[in-house]
């Protein structure tokens, strides 16, 4: 069940059906968790671990264009992490 | 007027690895909520260390940097660094590393990034050694 790499990155011209993807991944991960719950191990745990991870990727992809995201994640961690020495600069006399 | 210089910016944000490992993923939960909402602290944490290191093997330094490029990991993929155009930006050294990763947002394709979105694989954020804590 692990996954792979989507597609090589010459291959990228069809349209994703996330939708799809989505409600499969979230089978996998569904009966992925019913059968730890049953047997847990750690081999399981980690199996579970990816494709949960796999199913939130989906989701987020799911979101439109990735540079538009990428960059507006990228702006906002950054204000983010700035935001916290702002935060500690001692008061202007 | 009061003057901070860099090295003091970078203290108020972390003193050392660990607290720039918290920083970054308060970060990345505040900017990504449901993308790391299955992941308690310790199992964000090891995913963050994955980005920090990342992030500085392409020479980022500054913490709101390296959290910038970590959050990039999680919207696009861990490996989004391995796309051709993408590798080859970061590895410009005509500009300075900061550079080079922002750079990225204004040079690289559409096409590019949709590439390097369908290098998602998860075993970078869970390598076999990542077995412990959900």
């Amino acid at each position: 069940m692990e996954n792979e790499p989507e597609k090589k990155q010459s291959d990228n011209k069809e349209p994703v059906n996330w939708t799809e993807k989505i409600k499969n991944q979230n089978d996998s991960v569904k009966k992925l968790d019913e059968s730890f719950k049953k047997n847990p191990s750690d081999e399981l745990r980690l199996e579970l671990d990816r494709e949960t991870d796999t199913l939130r990727h989906y989701t987020n992809a799911a979101n439109g264009n990735p540079k538009e995201r990428a960059k507006a994640t990228a702006d906002l961690a950054r204000k983010i992490t700035l935001d916290k020495a702002i935060q500690q600069l001692p008061p202007e006399e | 007027m009061l003057i901070i210089r860099e090295e003091q910016i970078q203290h108020f944000i972390a003193v050392d690895d660990e607290q720039l490992v918290e920083v970054i993923s308060g970060a990345i939960r505040r900017a990504k909520p449901e993308r790391v909402a299955d992941y308690d602290d310790e199992k964000l944490a090891k995913m963050v260390k994955i980005g920090i290191e990342r992030a500085r093997s392409h020479e980022l330094t500054k913490a709101e940097d390296i959290a910038a490029y970590t959050a990039v990991m999680f919207e696009i993929s861990p490996r989004f660094d391995e796309q051709e155009d993408i590798r080859r930006s970061l590895a410009d050294t005509t500009f300075p590393p900061d550079a080079r990763f922002y750079q990225l947002f204004e040079s690289i394709s559409d096409e590019a990034w949709q590439q390097a979105e369908q290098l998602y694989e998860s075993k970078a954020w869970f390598p076999a050694e990542l077995k412990e804590g959900r």
